[in-house]
C-alpha cells in the first residue's frame, strides 16, 4: 500500500514576521512491502541496548553504537570496534553516537572521551579525550572554541540545528521537549513543547506536529522567545490514534528531511515547493518496539531502527512476492512448473493447481495433470500432453478442441514452424497433419536410456534446437535428421533455451549457461557463488534485460552485456542478483518446463518456484549503481593484530605471514560485489566479500604494492585501489650492509693474505734454511763425488795412458824380442810375456770401456760409418788374440757398406762380440756378415766354436741371475765385463741382439740396428 | 842419408816397442827421449830424419815446440804419436808441418803400417780428417786442449795454473771457453762428452 500525504502551505506574514504555513493533505501508497530483520547480540551486535545509529551516506556504512561497543555494518556483515579483536580500543561504554553539523559522525563514551568516525573506522579524538560534559560537548558539536560555551549544563540531543538565527537544540525529557537557543555563550530555553507535540526542522524552519496531525511552525516572538503559530489543520489525514505502546516520534534525518513514526507507519517529511509533504514509506513497522533511533538509506530504501533494548531492526523493501495456490493447504504441493494465465488473472500450472487470489471463475485448461511441456500456437491453440494423449485447447474460445492418442507418449515438447506443429519426445519427432492427426515423422535410432526433451526453439525455417537430458540437439527438417551438436563434459541436462535476438541462451542443470549462435557454442562465466550452475529459465523484460531463475534466486543482466560477451569476448558481464534480502523468501526456482517464466497482463513476471510462484515487476525495482569501496580494517603480521596505519611505516623484516582483513562498503549484498586482489605483478585473485581476507606468506623484502579492486556486478568496470608498503631488509641483507660486507671481505682477504704471507715467509725461511742445509750437504757430497770422479778420471787416465798403451807396446816389444831370441827358454818366456801383455791389454781396454760406459746416459748424433773398414780394423786388431792361428777371421761385409750409427760404440760392441768368438773358437772360422732389410740392418757374427747352452745365451743377453745358467763355469771364460758392455751398448744404441748357439757347433750372434 | 829416428815419449816401454818395430823396418839409428827438454837437447845434439813425438810430455805440451822444431829443423819428418784421435788435433796440426799422425789406440798392424809409411817418407793426407767437424773437441785451440788434458786428469784450476805457469784467471777463462765450445753444461757432462768422443786423458 502506498499513501502520500501532502500539506499545502502558504505563508502568512504577521507583524512580528510570523509565518503561517498552510498544510493540506495528499494521499499516496507505499511502493514496496517491507520485511524486517532483527540484529541482536546473537547475530552480530555486542549488546542489545542501542545507544545510537548513524548512516554514513558518503562511505555507505551503518554505524551502530551499543552499550558494549561499536559495530559497522556494510549490508551483509558486521565489524566490531571496541572488542578484544578491534584495533581501536573504545574504553568504557558508549553513551551516544551523534553527527556534527558538517556530517561527521562522532561518539561519546561514559568517561566523557570522544571518538570520531573517519572513513572506515572509529578513531579516538586526541584533542578531546576527556570532555567536561555537555558544554565542551556542545562546543565540539558546533565547532565552537573550547571555552566558548560557559552556560549551564544541558542534556544531549540528536536534534541539533544550525539555522540563520544561531544554534538550536531540542532536548526531550520524560514529559516535554524543550527548544534551546545558543546566545551569549550559553543555551537558553526558548520554547517548551506540549507533551503531544514533536519538533523538527526543515530548511531552517522549526515545526511542531501534534499527535493528531496538526502542524505548527515555531517563529520568533517578543523577547526572543519562540511562539507556535497554527498554520493548518491537516484535512482528512488522520494520524493513527496513539495507543499504549505505539510510537509517535519525529526523527531528524538532516536539515531538509525528517521522518515521522506513527504506530506502524513511517513517513518522510520534506518541504517541496513550499508544501510540506508527508510520504508514507511503509506501514509495516514492527509493533511494540521502542524505537529510539532511525536511519534511512534512501538509495536502497533500507530502514534501520535502533531499539531501546532489542537490538537493531533492518527493514528492506520486498520487490518480489510469492504467490501460493488458491486452495493451498498443508499436505498439498505448491511447486509450480508450466504456467497458463487464466482470464481472471490467476495462473493454472500443468498439475492443475491454480495460483492466485482472483475469486471470479475462469475455465480450467488443465482438466487433469499434464506433462511440464506445453505450447501455445500463434493462433492461440494450446497443446499439452496428459494421460489421454496430446490435448489441443483453444485459448481464444476457451474450449477443448481435440484429444489425440495417435502418439502414445507421456511427454512432448512442441514448436510451431512453417505453419506446422512439431512434437519432440523420447522416441522421435512427431508432426500434426493437416487433418489434425499426429504422426511420427522420425523415430530416434540412438538415444540414451531415459532420454527426455525439454524446451525447443527454431533457429530458422529449417532447423530446430532441442534441449534434452543428453545435451543439445538439432533437428533439421529438410533432412529429417536429429543430431546432437553438443554435450557438456559433465553430461548436464540442457533444459532451458531462449532466443535473445539470434543468440540462444541455454540453461543447464549443473553446468551453468551456454550461448549458441551459428553453430558455435560458448560457455558463459558463472557468478562468484556459482548459483548459475543450475539455471532454469530465461525471460526478457521491457527494459531489454534478461532474467534468469536458479536454485538460489534470480539474476538479471542487460541483454546487451550478454551479447557483448559473445561479440567482444569474455569481459565482465553485468548482472544483479536478487535473493532473500530483496524479498525472495524461498530461493529455489523450478524449470524444465514450457513455458517457464511468463509475463502477466499487469506487467509483472511470474517464475515457477519450488514453493509457489515468484512474481515481480522489473520496472519497479530500483537500479542501484553504487560503487563499493574497500578498506583495510586490520593487518595481521605473523598473526599479531595491527591497525592499517602500520602500512604507513616500513614493516619488519621478520614477516612470515602478512594478512589483511578488508572492509567493503556500499550496503550491497555479498552476491553483488566482486572483490579481487593481487600483489605487485601477480595475477588477480578473487575472494569472497563475506570472507574478505588476504594472506601473503613469506613476502619478499623491499617495496610491494597491493592492488584491491571491487566491482558492483551490475557495473562492468572495476574500481582499483592501490596500497604500497615496504618490508625492511634484515640488517644482514640491507644494501648498505654490502659495503660493510665488502670491507670485511677485503679485510679478511688482506688478513688472510697477510697471514698466508707470514706463514709462507716462515716456511720459506725454513725451506731456505733446509735448502741451505741440504745444499751444503749436497755440495759436500758433490765435492766428494767430484773428487771421486776426478779420482776415477785419474784412474781412467792412468789406465789409458800408463797401462793400456804401455801394455800394447810391451806386447810389441816382447814379440820383436822373441823373434830375435834363439834360446828356447827365453823365447818361451818372451812369448808368454807377449801373450799376457796382449791379454792384459784386452782386459784393460774392456775395463776402461766399461768404466766409461757406466757414466754414459745418451749418445751423440749418429754418423755414417763404413762398416767394412770398421770390421776390417777390428779383425786386424783382434788377430793377435786367436787361440789358434788356423782359425780364420772372415770379413763378409760388402765393401762400401755404410750404416748410420755411432762408430766408436759400434767398434767396442763388435770388438767384444768378436773377442768372445775368438776365445771360444779353436778351429774353423769366425765370419762377420750383414743384411739390410728395409729399415733394419743386421750384423751377424758367426763362429764354429764351442757354443753355449740356451740359458747361457739368455744370461748373456739379459744379464739376469747367473743361478739360472746351467753349468756356468764350463763356459765362463771371461770376467763378464765384455757382455756387460755389450748389453749397455745395445741399450744405448737402441739395438737388439740375438744369440743362437749349439754346443760344440758354434754360436751365431745377430745384431739388429734401426736405420733412420 | 841414413834414417835416424828420435822417439819422444814419456813411457819407456812405448819407446821400446816403437824401437822394436823400427828395427824390424831396418832402421838402425833410433834414439829415445822422455820429455821436451831432452827432446830439444837431443835434436840439437844429433841430426835426425824422423821424429816420433808424443804430445803430452811430462814437462809440457810438445805442440808448443813443434813450431820451433819446424823452424830449426825444417828437414825433419814429424809423426805425432798420441792418445787422442786425430780429429781432436786435426785443425791444429794443419798449422804445423806434420807428416803423419799415429793414434795409439790402433792395432799393431796399423802401427806397423803407419810407421813404415812414415819412414818411407809417405806424408799423410790430413784434409779428410780435418773436415770432420762432428767432434766438438776438434774446435779447441792448443792451450785449450792442454788445459782440457789436465781437467780430464782431475787437476784443479790452481794446480793447472801452477803446472802451466799461467794465472788462475787465465785458466778459468780457458775453462769457460772449453765448456762453451763443446757445449758442456757441467764438468760431469764434459767427462761424458770426452768419453763419447774417445778423448783420452
Amino acid at each position: 500500500m502506498y499513501i502520500k500525504l501532502v500539506i499545502n502551505s502558504k505563508q502568512v506574514f504577521l507583524l512580528n514576521l510570523l509565518v503561517l504555513l498552510m498544510c493540506s493533505p495528499k494521499f499516496s501508497f507505499g511502493q514496496y512491502s517491507y520485511t524486517f530483520e532483527r540484529i541482536n547480540s546473537e547475530t552480530g551486535l555486542p549488546a542489545n541496548t542501542i545507544k545510537g545509529v548513524q548512516f554514513d551516506k558518503v562511505n555507505r556504512f551503518l554505524w551502530v553504537a551499543t552499550e558494549s561497543g561499536l559495530v559497522r555494518y556494510n549490508g551483509h556483515s558486521f565489524q566490531s570496534f571496541g572488542d578484544k579483536n578491534a584495533t581501536i580500543k573504545l574504553n568504557g561504554r558508549i553513551v551516544s553516537l551523534n553527527r556534527k553539523q558538517d556530517g561527521t559522525i562522532f561518539g561519546r563514551l561514559l568517561d566523557e572521551s570522544l571518538f570520531t568516525i573517519i572513513d572506515n573506522k572509529a578513531i579516538i579524538d586526541p584533542k578531546h579525550t576527556i570532555i567536561n560534559f555537555s558544554n565542551e560537548y556542545l562546543n565540539y558539536k558546533y565547532n565552537l572554541s573550547n571555552d566558548h560555551y560557559t552556560g549551564k549544563k544541558i542534556g544531549i540531543s540528536n536534534k541539533d540545528f544550525k539555522v540563520k538565527d544561531g544554534y538550536f537544540t531540542f532536548l526531550d525529557d520524560l514529559s516535554k521537549s524543550k527548544l534551546f537557543k545558543y546566545t551569549n555563550g550559553q543555551f537558553d530555553s526558548v520554547f517548551v513543547c506540549e507533551s503531544n507535540e514533536k519538533a523538527f526542522s526543515l530548511n531552517g524552519r522549526f515545526f511542531l506536529i501534534k499527535n493528531d496531525g496538526k502542524v505548527n511552525e515555531l517563529t520568533l516572538g517578543d523577547g526572543g522567545k519562540m511562539i507556535s503559530n497554527k498554520i493548518s489543520t491537516i484535512g482528512d489525514f488522520k494520524l493513527e490514534k496513539i495507543k499504549p505502546g505505539n510510537i509517535f516520534n519525529v526523527f531528524q534525518s538532516d536539515s531538509t528531511k525528517a521522518y515521522l513514526i506513527n504506530a506502524s507507519n513511517l513517513y518522510s517529511i520534506e518541504i517541496n515547493k513550499g508544501v510540506i509533504e508527508f510520504t508514507l514509506v511503509t506501514n509495516q513497522l514492527p509493533n511494540s518496539e521502542y524505537i529510539r533511533f532511525l536511519q534511512v538509506d534512501e538509495i536502497t530504501n533500507t530502514i534501520y531502527l535502533g531499539t531501546d533494548n532489542r537490538g537493531l531492526l533492518i527493514g528492506r523493501p520486498s520487490y518480489f512476492k510469492r504467490v501460493m495456490p488458491k486452495d493451498y493447504s498443508d499436505g498439498k504441493s505448491s511447486a509450480a512448473y508450466a504456467q497458463v494465465l487464466q482470464k481472471n488473472g490467476n495462473i493454472q500450472i500443468n498439475s492443475g493447481t491454480v495460483f492466485g487470489s482472483a475469486v471470479t471463475n475462469a475455465p480450467l485448461i488443465f482438466y487433469r495433470p499434464a506433462s511440464t511441456n506445453t505450447f501455445t500456437s500463434k493462433s492461440g491453440m494450446f497443446y499439452m500432453t496428459n494421460s489421454d494423449g496430446i490435448v489441443s485447447y483453444d485459448l481464444v474460445k476457451q474450449q477443448l478442441v481435440n484429444i489425440s492418442s495417435d502418439i502414445d507418449h507421456d511427454r512432448n515438447s512442441f514448436i510451431e514452424l512453417n505453419n506446422a506443429i512439431y512434437s519432440f519426445n523420447e522416441k522421435g519427432v512427431g508432426i500434426k497433419e493437416e487433418n489434425g492427426k499426429w504422426e511420427m515423422k522420425l523415430l530416434f535410432s540412438k538415444v540414451p536410456f531415459g532420454f527426455m526433451t525439454f524446451q525447443v526453439k527454431e533457429i530458422n525455417n529449417n532447423e530446430i534446437l532441442v534441449t534434452s537430458s543428453d545435451g543439445l540437439y538439432k533437428y533439421t527438417i529438410s533432412e529429417n535428421s536429429f543430431k546432437r551438436i553438443f554435450r557438456d563434459k559433465d553430461g548436464a541436462n540442457f533444459r532451458a533455451i531462449y532466443n535473445l535476438k539470434g543468440y540462444f541462451l541455454l540453461g543447464t542443470y549443473g553446468s551453468g549457461i551456454y550461448m549458441y549462435k551459428d553453430g558455435i557454442i560458448k560457455h558463459m562465466p558463472l557468478d562468484q557463488n556459482k548459483y548459475l550452475s543450475f539455471t532454469h529459465c530465461f525471460i526478457l523484460d521491457d527494459q531489454q534485460r534478461i532474467w534468469a531463475s536458479t536454485n538460489k534466486g534470480l539474476f538479471m543482466s542487460p541483454s546487451q552485456s550478454l551479447i557483448d560477451f559473445w561479440e567482444k569476448g569474455p569481459g565482465n558481464i553485468a548482472f544483479k542478483y536478487y535473493g532473500k534480502l530483496d524479498g525472495i523468501d524461498v530461493l529455489e526456482m523450478n524449470g524444465g518446463c514450457s513455458p517457464c517464466a511468463i509475463k502477466l497482463n499487469n506487467g509483472d513476471y511470474s517464475f515457477p518456484g519450488i514453493d509457489g510462484l515468484i512474481q515481480f515487476n522489473p520496472s519497479k525495482i530500483p537500479q542501484i549503481y553504487i560503487k563499493p569501496k574497500v578498506y583495510i580494517d586490520k593487518v595481521y603480521i605473523n598473526k599479531v593484530l595491527n591497525s592499517d596505519e602500520i602500512m604507513e611505516h616500513n614493516l619488519t623484516s621478520k614477516i612470515k605471514m602478512l594478512e589483511f582483513q578488508l572492509g567493503v562498503s556500499g550496503m550491497l549484498t555479498r552476491e553483488d560485489v566482486m572483490l579481487e586482489f593481487k600483489f605487485d605483478t601477480e595475477t588477480w585473485n578473487r575472494i569472497s566479500v563475506g570472507n574478505a581476507n588476504i594472506s601473503y606468506g613469506n613476502p619478499a623484502f623491499g617495496s610491494h604494492k597491493l592492488f584491491i579492486r571491487t566491482r558492483n556486478t551490475i557495473l562492468s568496470k572495476w574500481d582499483t585501489q592501490e596500497y604500497s608498503f615496504y618490508i625492511n631488509y634484515p640488517w644482514y641483507l640491507n644494501p648498505y650492509i654490502f659495503f660493510l660486507y665488502l670491507g670485511v671481505l677485503v679485510l679478511l682477504i688482506y688478513s688472510y693474505s697477510k697471514i698466508r704471507f707470514l706463514i709462507y715467509r716462515r716456511r720459506q725461511l725454513e725451506l731456505e734454511s733446509e735448502v741451505l742445509s741440504k745444499t751444503t750437504k749436497l755440495r759436500k757430497l758433490n765435492e766428494g763425488l767430484t773428487k771421486r770422479n776426478q779420482a776415477k778420471d785419474q784412474v781412467i787416465a792412468i789406465m789409458n795412458h800408463d797401462i793400456l798403451t804401455p801394455l800394447k807396446y810391451l806386447h810389441i816389444a816382447a814379440r820383436n824380442i822373441e823373434e830375435k831370441v834363439e834360446e828356447p827358454g827365453t823365447k818361451k818366456s818372451l812369448h808368454q810375456i807377449a801373450t799376457t801383455a796382449k791379454e792384459l791389454e784386452y782386459q784393460t781396454s774392456n775395463m776402461l770401456n766399461w768404466v766409461k760406459l757406466d757414466s754414459l746416459e745418451k749418445l751423440p748424433k749418429a754418423q755414417n760409418v763404413d762398416l767394412y773398414n770398421v770390421v776390417s780394423q777390428l779383425l786386424d786388431f783382434t788377430e793377435p788374440f786367436k787361440n789358434n792361428k788356423q782359425v780364420e777371421l772372415i770379413n763378409n761385409i760388402p765393401i762400401g757398406t755404410f750404416i748410420l750409427t755411432w762408430p766408436e760404440q759400434l767398434r767396442v760392441l763388435l770388438y767384444n762380440i768378436i773377442m768372445n768368438s775368438i776365445k771360444s773358437t779353436d778351429v774353423g772360422s769366425i765370419s762377420i756378415s750383414s743384411i739390410i732389410n728395409d729399415h733394419i740392418f743386421e750384423i751377424i757374427i758367426e763362429d764354429t766354436g764351442s757354443g753355449m747352452s740356451t740359458s747361457m745365451a739368455k744370461y748373456l743377453i739379459t744379464g739376469l741371475s747367473k743361478d739360472e745358467v746351467e753349468e756356468l763355469p764350463k763356459y765362463k771364460k771371461g770376467n763378464g765385463v765384455g757382455y756387460q758392455i755389450i748389453r749397455s751398448l745395445i741399450a744405448l744404441m737402441h739395438a737388439k741382439i740375438e744369440i743362437t748357439s749349439k754346443e760344440m757347433k758354434g754360436t751365431k750372434v745377430v745384431l739388429y740396428f734401426i736405420q733412420f | 842419408m841414413e834414417t835416424k829416428v828420435l822417439i819422444a815419449d814419456d813411457h819407456s816401454i812405448v819407446r821400446m816397442g816403437l824401437s822394436a818395430i823400427l828395427n824390424k823396418l831396418q832402421v838402425k839409428h833410433v834414439d829415445e827421449v822422455s820429455n821436451c827438454a831432452q827432446l830439444m837437447q837431443q835434436l840439437q845434439a844429433e841430426t835426425y830424419t824422423h821424429l816420433i813425438l808424443d804430445i803430452i810430455l811430462p814437462d809440457g805440451n810438445s805442440l808448443e815446440i813443434i813450431e820451433n822444431i819446424n823452424n830449426l829443423y825444417p828437414n825433419i819428418s814429424i809423426l805425432i804419436h798420441s792418445m787422442q784421435p786425430i780429429e781432436v788435433y786435426g785443425k791444429i796440426l794443419k798449422k804445423y808441418k806434420i807428416h803423419s799422425y799415429l793414434y795409439k789406440g790402433v792395432s799393431e798392424h796399423e802401427i806397423n803400417y803407419h810407421l813404415e809409411s812414415f819412414i818411407k817418407g809417405v806424408t799423410m793426407n790430413f784434409s779428410k780428417v780435418i773436415e770432420n767437424d762432428e767432434n766438438p773437441f776438434s774446435t779447441l785451440a792448443v792451450r785449450e786442449l792442454e788445459v782440457l788434458h789436465y781437467l780430464l786428469n782431475g787437476y784443479r784450476t790452481k794446480e793447472i795454473s801452477t803446472m802451466l805457469g799461467l794465472k788462475m784467471n787465465t785458466i778459468s777463462t780457458i775453462k769457460s771457453v772449453i765448456f762453451d765450445k763443446v757445449k758442456a753444461e757441467s764438468f760431469t757432462h764434459l767427462l761424458q762428452l770426452a768419453h763419447v768422443h774417445q778423448i783420452s786423458y
